[in-house]
C-alpha cells in the first residue's frame, strides 16, 4: 500500500488529475486481481480439504457422517439415493417403496455417476460446494456494486470481500460436514444461490429456472419466487419509477409453468407414486425419523385425530410468510430471499444442518447489519449449544440408551429457537439500518418498541 | 261332535248323571267287548288308574296287604307320572326324580336284574318267587318309545299264560298301539289274548281332546268302590262325545283294515331300500320304525334332517331309530309319496357319506431322538372329492365343514396354517416332521383368480375367518405383514394357479385355545383313536411344539378336484423332564390312555422309528417297515385296540446306535450392528452335501426395518477356506411401503458343495408413532424367520427328510422339497417418551408461537 501511495504522489506531481485517476484505476485493478487470487485460493483450499477427507477416510463418510440424522434426512440421504439408483437399475420403480423420496433429476445424475468410480461422485460434491461458494462470492460483489448508493452516512467500506464470503461458507464446519455426508441438499442450495445471483443480475428467466429446479429438488425453495419476482420488478422499477404488477404476475406464471412442467414430466414417467413419494411425503412429514426440526417428535407424540390439523398449521407457518416478508423488504429482495432461506431452514419438515449452513453462508452478504444485531451473543450461543448437544444427546439416547428421546428433542428446540432469534434479530437490524439511512439524525437514539 | 257337544254341556260332576257318559260307556264297552270302563283324561292317568285297580284287586282277591307288586318290563314307557317312572328303566325318565314308589318295578326284586321285554322266562322267574305277591303285569304289545319293538310271536301269549297261572292281572297298555293302529282294533289281538285290563288313550279321541279309558271286567273294576277313585274331567260329556265320534269313524271308515293293508304296503316299500345303512324295518300296521346303522358319527337324527328337507317330519329315538306313525287316514298315494321321500333321503344320506369318497386316516409317529427326547408326530388326514362349483348342497361327513366353507367362500384351493413354539434343533434332531417349523403363526394360501384387489379382500377375509375358527390373532395378518413370494413355495402344486400369499405372526403364542378347535375338526375328536392322546398339558410342556393344517387340491384324471386336508401336530417331549427313566410307556409320556381306533378311520397306526439298536418295544409290533432308511415298527390300532406301547432303552453307551442326523442345508440368521437407529441382517447357509444345491431364500421384514437392497453382499466360503462372491441367479426385491407392505427379498442361489455362504444386508430402523408401539415397547419387535427352500436330491447324500419319507410311504411321491426356517430375531426400535404428548405439544407450539409473534412484529413494526 505504501509503495502504491508513493507512486501515486509522484504521478500526481506530473499531471495531477489524469495521473490520480489512472493510479486509482491501477490500484483498483490490482486490488481486484488480488481479490480474485484470494478467492481462487479459498476455493482450491476448501475443495482440497473436502476431497482429501473423502478419499482418505471413506469409512468415516459412509459409516458415520452419512447416517447422522442431523445431516441426512429422508429427503436428502445419500444412502437412500444410492438405494433408489440401485432399484431403478434393477427395473423397480424407486418410488414404489418407502425409502426413496428424492428428485428424478438426482436419480438421472447418479445413475450416470454410478457407472464411474466413486472418485467422480466425490468430485461432483466438492465441485458443487465450490460453485456455491463462488456464486456467493459473485453475489457479494454484485451486492457491493448495487449498494454503493445505499449507505448510512459515515459508514466505512465493506470488509466482507467476495473471498471472505466464500471463506465463511466453505470453511463453516456445518457446510463441510454436509458435503462429507454427501447430503443431496447441496444440489438444492446450488440452485438457490444461482437463482438469487441470476435474479440480482437481472437475468430473470434464468432465475426463474433455477428457482423451479430448487423447488423441484426440495419443495420449500418455491417460496423464493417471491423475492425473485421482486428483483425482476425492481430492475424495471428503476427505469419506470413504479411497481409493475404485470411483471410480478409474469414471473409467477413462468415459474408455475416451469415447476408444473417438471413435475408433470416426471409424473408421466414414474406415475402418481412419484408425487406421493416426493411432494406428499414432504408435506405430510410421513417419515418420523428424527432431525433437527420441529416436526418429528411432535408427530410421533400427537394424537391421531389432530394429525391433519397440525400438518396444515406447521406447513402454513413455514410457507405463508413468503409474500409478506418479501413485500416488507421489497427494496432489498436479496435480503428478503435470505430471510426466507432462514425461515425454511428453521421450519421445514425435514431440516438439517445443511439448511442452516446456507443461511449462515448468505449472512456475510449483509455484513453492514452486524453492528445493528442486538442478540448476536444469545443466538450464537443457542445455535452452538443446539449443534453441539444434538450429537451428544443422540448418542445418549440411541447408542448408549442412557438418555431418552426428550434429550435430543430438547437440543432441537434450542437449535430452532437459536435460528428464530438470529432470523428476527437480523430482520430488526435491517429495519433499524433503513431508518438510519433515511433519518441519519436518529442514529444515536434507541428505538423503543410499542 | 265336539262343537255340538261343547255348545250343549261341557262338564258336570260325576255326582250327577248326564246323557252322554252312560251312552258312551255302553258304546265303548260294547265296541271293545269289555264289561266295564273307567274314563280318564290322559294316558298316564289311565295307566295310574290301572295300577291302582290291580293293587286294589290284589288286596281283595289275593289277600295282599298293601305289599302287592305291579311289574313291568325293561324299556317300558307308559308315561311320566310318579307311579309310572317308578317302573321305568330309562335313566332319562328317572334320574333325579326319586324316591320312587316301592313295589312298582321292572326289576326282579331278587336278582336286581331287569325283566327283559320279549323274554318270558324273566317274567316267569319273578312270578315263581313272588307270584303270590304280584297283583298285575303291565306290558305294551309293541314297545313304542323304545323303538317300535315288536315282540316275537308267542311272547305275549306266554306272559298271559304265566299271569293266569299265578293269578296275576295281565294289563295291556294300548295307548299307542290301540284302536286300529296296528291293523287290528287292539294290538294284543294279534296274539288272540284278552287282557284283564286294557288301557286306551291317544287315538281314543282322534287327537281332538284328551280322553283315555281303562277297560276291564266287572270283577276287577268293582274292586274300587264308589268314592275311592275319581277325576274331575274324566268322562265329561265333551270327552264322551268326542270318543264316541272317533270310534265311529274308526268303525265306519274301516280304519282297522286300512291300517293293516297300508302298513304292509309301507313296510314292503321300505324293505325295497337296499342299503347297508338300513339295519331293520319293522312294525305292525301303521306303527313302524326304521333302524339305521350309525356311520361316522352320523345318526338317525341326520337322516331325519334330510327327511325334513324333503318334507317329511319324523322323530328319531335312541340315536338309531326313526319312528314312523302316519295318520290312519293317510291315503295310499300319500303313503307312496312318503316311501319315495324316505328312499330318496336314504340315497342322499349314503351319497353324502360317499360323496367325496371321504376317507380318514390317523397316524402317530414316535421317534426317539439322539438327545433322549422323543418326537411325537400326529397326522390326521381326510380326502374327498370337492363338490363342483355349481353344486349348492354340500355334505360334510369327515371333512370339517369349517374348512370346506372357508375354502369355498374365499376361493382358496391351497391353505397352510401352522402354530409353532420352540425352535427345531436341526443339529440334534435332524429333519423336522413337517415343512413349516417357523416360530409363531404362519398362514399361506393360494387364492384363485388374478384380480389383485379381489384377492386382497379374500385374503383379509380368510385370515379373519381362520382367526375366528382357531381363536388366534390371525386377523393381525394384513397387508403390512403379507408377502407374495414367487420362488419359495412353488413345490405345492395345486389344482388351480392363483396368487400365493404368505403371512407371518412371529409373536403369536400357541395355547390350548388353538388346540381345542383344531381337535374339534377331527372326526373322532379326542374321544377315540389317536385323538385320545392329545393332552394339552403334555403337548405344550415340550421343547418344540407345532400344530397345523394343510389343504391341498389336486385335479384327478376325470377332471374332479380332490381335496386333501391334513392336520398335523408335532411335539418333542423330554421323558427325563417328566421323571421317566429308560423305560416308559406311551401313556406315561402323554398322560393319556390310548383306546380303540377311531371307527371312521380307514387306517390307524402308531409308527415307531427305531434307533439301530437298544430299543425294546412291548407288546410286539404288528409289522415292520422302513422309513428314510430306518427300521420302523408299526402298531395297528384297529387290530390291537387299547394298546399301550412300552419303550425300553438300553443304557446309552455307544452313540453309534443313534446315527448323527444333520440336514443337508442349514440356515441361521443373526442381527448385526449396535445402537438403535440402524442394523443389519446376516444369514449363514451351510451346504453339507457333496454336490451344489439350488436354494431359494425368502426374507420378509416389516416396513419399519428399512432394508437397503444395494447393501446385499453374498459371499461363500469353500471347504478350503477361501471366500468368493456369489451372485444370485434370480433376485426379487419388493421394497417396503410405510404402513403398507413389508419388504420382501427373495433370491435363487446355488450353494457350492460343502460350503458356507453368508448373506449380509443392512437396514435403518424406522421411528414409530407412539400409538404404534406395543405395550411392552422396549422389549422390541419379533421379526419372522427367513425361509430357505430346496429340493432334496438323493445324489446330494444324507437321509431322506422325515416329512418326505412319510409322504413317500403314504402316496409314493418322489418330489421332496425341504424348507428350513431360521431363528426369529428381536428388533428393538427407538422409543419415544410415552408420557410426553402434552409436553411436546406445549413446547413445540411455544416455539411456533414465538416465531409467529416475532414475524408479526417484524411485519407490522413501523420506525417512521
Amino acid at each position: 500500500m505504501s509503495a502504491d501511495s508513493e507512486q501515486n504522489t509522484a504521478a500526481a506531481e506530473q499531471n495531477p488529475d489524469t495521473a490520480i485517476i489512472a493510479a486509482l484505476k491501477r490500484q483498483l485493478l490490482r486490488t481486484e486481481a488480488a481479490e480474485r487470487r484470494r478467492l481462487l485460493r479459498v476455493l482450491i483450499t476448501g475443495s482440497a480439504i473436502r476431497l482429501i477427507i473423502l478419499v482418505a477416510f471413506p469409512g468415516l463418510v459412509s459409516h458415520y457422517l452419512s447416517s447422522r440424522v442431523e445431516l441426512s434426512t429422508p429427503v436428502t440421504s445419500y444412502k437412500r439415493l444410492v438405494e433408489g439408483v440401485h432399484l431403478s437399475i434393477h427395473n423397480t420403480s424407486p418410488y414404489d417403496g418407502g425409502l426413496f423420496h428424492q428428485s428424478p433429476l438426482l436419480l438421472i445424475l447418479f445413475r450416470l455417476l454410478h457407472v464411474l468410480p466413486d472418485l467422480f461422485t466425490n468430485i461432483v460434491y466438492v465441485a458443487v460446494d465450490a460453485m456455491i461458494a463462488l456464486t456467493l462470492a459473485k453475489l457479494a460483489a454484485a451486492k457491493a456494486d448495487k449498494s454503493k448508493s445505499n449507505r448510512v452516512p459515515g459508514e466505512i467500506r465493506f470488509v466482507c470481500t467476495p473471498s471472505a464470503v466464500a471463506t465463511m461458507y466453505l470453511f463453516n464446519p456445518l457446510t463441510v460436514a454436509t458435503t462429507l455426508a454427501k447430503s443431496t441438499i447441496v444440489f438444492s442450495h446450488l440452485a438457490i444461490v444461482s437463482a438469487l445471483y441470476a435474479g440480482i443480475s437481472g437475468l430473470t428467466n434464468q432465475a426463474i429456472m433455477f428457482t423451479a429446479v430448487a423447488a423441484h429438488l426440495s419443495l420449500y425453495p418455491a417460496v423464493l419466487i417471491a423475492p425473485i419476482a421482486l428483483m425482476a420488478a425492481v430492475s424495471r422499477k428503476q427505469a419506470q419509477q413504479r411497481w409493475l404488477v404485470g411483471d410480478i404476475a409474469l414471473t409467477l406464471a413462468k415459474f408455475a409453468f416451469a415447476t408444473g412442467a417438471l413435475h408433470l414430466l416426471f409424473a408421466a414417467v414414474f406415475g402418481t407414486q412419484y408425487f406421493m413419494a416426493t411432494v406428499d411425503f414432504t408435506l405430510r412429514a410421513a417419515d418420523l425419523q428424527p432431525n433437527v426440526g420441529l416436526f418429528w417428535y411432535f408427530f410421533i407424540e400427537i394424537f391421531d385425530e389432530f394429525r391433519p390439523f397440525f400438518f396444515v398449521v406447521f406447513q402454513l407457518t413455514a410457507l405463508a410468510f413468503a409474500v409478506p416478508v418479501s413485500w416488507r423488504f421489497r427494496d432489498d429482495p436479496l435480503f428478503a430471499g435470505t430471510m426466507l432461506v432462514g425461515i425454511i431452514s428453521a421450519l421445514k419438515s425435514y431440516p438439517s444442518w445443511g439448511d442452516l449452513s446456507l443461511f449462515l453462508g448468505l449472512l456475510p452478504l449483509f455484513e453492514e447489519l452486524a453492528k445493528y444485531l442486538q442478540y448476536s451473543f444469545l443466538s450464537a450461543n443457542l445455535l452452538m449449544y443446539g449443534v453441539g448437544l444434538a450429537p451428544v444427546f443422540w448418542h445418549l439416547w440411541i447408542e448408549l440408551g442412557t438418555g431418552n428421546a426428550n434429550f435430543f428433542y430438547a437440543a432441537t428446540l434450542v437449535y430452532v429457537f437459536g435460528q428464530i432469534t438470529l432470523l428476527f434479530d437480523l430482520g430488526g437490524a435491517k429495519l433499524r439500518r433503513e431508518l438510519d439511512i433515511h433519518y441519519p439524525e436518529t442514529r444515536t437514539r434507541t428505538v423503543i418498541q410499542e | 261332535a265336539l262343537t255340538e257337544q261343547a255348545s250343549r254341556l261341557c262338564l258336570s260332576s260325576r255326582a250327577f248323571y248326564n246323557d252322554r257318559l252312560g251312552a258312551a260307556e255302553r258304546f265303548i264297552t260294547e265296541f271293545f267287548g269289555y264289561e266295564m270302563m273307567l274314563p280318564m283324561n290322559t294316558g298316564a292317568e289311565a295307566v295310574e288308574t290301572a295300577i291302582k285297580l290291580a293293587r286294589k284287586w290284589g288286596h281283595i282277591h289275593k289277600g295282599l296287604n298293601d305289599d302287592g307288586y305291579v311289574i313291568g318290563v325293561e324299556g317300558n314307557f307308559h308315561g311320566r307320572t310318579m307311579g309310572i317312572i317308578s317302573m321305568s328303566t330309562d335313566p332319562d325318565c328317572r334320574n333325579g326324580f326319586g324316591p320312587f314308589i316301592p313295589n312298582i318295578t321292572a326289576v326282579n326284586p331278587d336278582t336286581g336284574s331287569k325283566i327283559r321285554y320279549n323274554h318270558a322266562e324273566d317274567l316267569e322267574a319273578v312270578l315263581k318267587t313272588h307270584g303270590a305277591k304280584v297283583a298285575g303285569f303291565l306290558v305294551e304289545p309293541i314297545q313304542g318309545e323304545a323303538g317300535i319293538k315288536v315282540p316275537e310271536p308267542g311272547y305275549l301269549k306266554r306272559c298271559y299264560e304265566l299271569c293266569k297261572q299265578y293269578n296275576v292281572l295281565f294289563i295291556c297298555d294300548e295307548i299307542q298301539t290301540g284302536i286300529a293302529r296296528t291293523g287290528t282294533l287292539l294290538a294284543i289281538e294279534h296274539e288272540q289274548i284278552r287282557p284283564d285290563i286294557v288301557i286306551l288313550g291317544k287315538a281314543l279321541s282322534g287327537g281332538v281332546y284328551p280322553v283315555s279309558a281303562v277297560l276291564s271286567s266287572r270283577e276287577v273294576m268293582l274292586s274300587i268302590k264308589p268314592g275311592e277313585h275319581g277325576s274331575t274331567y274324566g268322562g265329561n260329556p265333551l270327552a264322551c262325545a268326542v270318543a264316541v265320534a272317533a270310534l265311529e269313524v274308526v268303525r265306519d271308515e274301516n280304519l282297522t283294515e286300512r291300517a293293516k293293508t297300508l302298513g304292509e304296503r309301507f313296510r314292503e316299500g321300505l324293505r325295497k331300500i337296499d342299503s347297508p345303512l338300513i339295519k331293520d324295518v319293522r312294525g305292525r300296521g301303521l306303527l313302524n320304525a326304521i333302524e339305521v346303522n350309525p356311520v361316522a358319527g352320523k345318526t338317525a337324527w341326520d337322516l331325519c334332517l334330510l327327511l325334513r328337507d324333503r318334507g317329511l317330519l319324523a322323530k328319531p329315538t335312541h340315536d338309531t331309530i326313526i319312528r314312523l306313525a302316519p295318520p290312519l287316514t293317510i291315503t295310499a298315494e300319500q303313503l307312496d309319496e312318503c316311501i319315495d321321500i324316505i328312499i330318496k333321503a336314504v340315497a342322499d344320506y349314503s351319497h353324502g357319506l360317499l360323496a367325496g369318497a371321504e376317507s380318514f386316516a390317523e397316524d402317530l409317529l414316535v421317534k426317539p431322538l439322539q438327545d433322549g427326547r422323543v418326537l411325537l408326530h400326529f397326522e390326521f388326514s381326510v380326502q374327498r372329492t370337492a363338490p363342483a362349483a355349481n353344486e349348492s348342497l354340500h355334505h360334510y361327513e369327515l371333512f370339517p365343514r369349517q374348512i370346506g366353507e372357508i375354502s369355498r367362500r374365499y376361493n382358496v384351493d391351497e391353505l397352510h396354517l401352522s402354530f409353532t413354539q420352540g425352535g427345531w434343533r436341526e443339529s440334534k434332531w435332524g429333519y423336522p416332521p413337517v415343512n413349516s417349523q417357523g416360530i409363531g403363526a404362519e398362514v399361506r394360501a393360494r387364492i384363485k383368480g388374478s384380480n389383485v384387489v379381489e384377492s386382497e379382500r379374500q385374503w383379509k377375509g380368510l385370515t379373519n375367518a381362520l382367526s375366528g375358527v382357531f381363536c388366534a390373532s390371525l386377523n393381525f395378518i394384513d397387508k403390512t405383514n403379507t408377502a407374495t413370494p414367487q420362488l419359495t413355495f412353488v413345490d405345492t402344486d395345486s389344482a388351480t394357479s392363483g396368487v400365493l400369499r404368505h403371512g407371518y405372526l412371529p409373536r403369536e403364542n400357541v395355547c390350548t385355545e388353538n388346540l381345542t378347535p383344531w381337535i374339534k375338526q377331527l372326526p373322532c375328536q379326542s374321544k377315540s383313536g389317536l385323538g385320545l392322546l392329545l393332552n394339552p398339558y403334555r403337548l405344550y410342556n415340550s421343547d418344540f411344539h407345532s400344530m397345523g393344517l394343510s389343504l391341498i387340491s389336486t385335479k384327478s384324471a376325470d377332471g374332479k378336484t380332490l381335496q386333501q386336508y391334513k392336520q398335523h401336530l408335532s411335539a418333542v417331549v423330554d421323558p427325563s423332564a417328566l421323571g421317566l427313566g429308560d423305560r416308559w410307556s406311551l401313556s406315561e409320556l402323554v398322560d393319556r390312555q390310548l383306546g380303540a381306533a377311531c371307527p371312521a378311520a380307514k387306517r390307524s397306526t402308531v409308527h415307531v422309528i427305531r434307533p439301530d439298536s437298544g430299543l425294546t418295544l412291548e407288546p410286539k409290533p404288528d409289522s415292520a417297515t422302513q422309513l428314510a432308511g430306518r427300521n420302523v415298527s408299526v402298531f395297528d390300532l384297529r387290530s390291537q385296540p387299547s394298546v399301550d406301547i412300552t419303550f425300553e432303552f438300553a443304557p446309552r453307551k455307544d452313540s453309534g446306535a443313534w446315527p448323527s442326523e444333520r440336514t443337508l442345508v442349514s440356515a441361521h440368521r443373526y442381527v448385526t450392528g449396535h445402537g438403535g437407529s440402524n442394523g443389519g441382517v446376516e444369514t449363514t447357509l451351510t451346504n453339507r452335501g457333496d454336490v451344489p444345491v439350488s436354494i431359494s431364500y425368502l426374507d420378509v421384514l416389516p416396513w419399519y426395518l428399512r432394508v437397503y437392497s444395494h447393501t446385499l453382499v453374498i459371499q461363500t466360503q469353500a471347504a478350503d477356506g477361501s471366500w468368493t462372491l456369489l451372485r444370485p441367479t434370480t433376485t426379487h426385491f419388493t421394497p417396503a411401503i410405510d404402513r403398507g407392505r413389508p419388504s420382501s427379498l427373495e433370491l435363487a442361489l446355488v450353494l457350492p458343495a460343502s460350503s458356507r455362504t453368508t448373506l449380509r444386508y443392512s437396514f435403518d430402523k424406522g421411528f414409530l408413532k407412539y400409538t404404534e408401539h406395543p405395550p411392552d415397547a422396549n422389549r422390541g419387535f419379533n421379526i419372522g424367520p427367513a425361509i430357505v427352500s430346496y429340493q432334496h436330491n438323493a445324489a446330494g447324500g444324507g437321509e431322506l427328510p422325515l416329512h418326505c419319507a412319510i409322504e413317500q410311504a403314504l402316496t409314493g411321491a418322489s418330489e421332496c422339497t425341504v424348507r428350513a426356517y431360521t431363528e426369529l430375531f428381536l428388533a428393538s426400535l427407538p422409543t419415544p417418551d410415552f408420557s410426553m404428548p402434552y409436553n411436546v405439544i406445549t413446547f413445540t407450539c411455544t416455539i411456533l408461537a414465538l416465531f409467529f409473534g416475532r414475524i408479526f412484529n417484524l411485519l407490522t413494526r413501523d420506525f417512521a
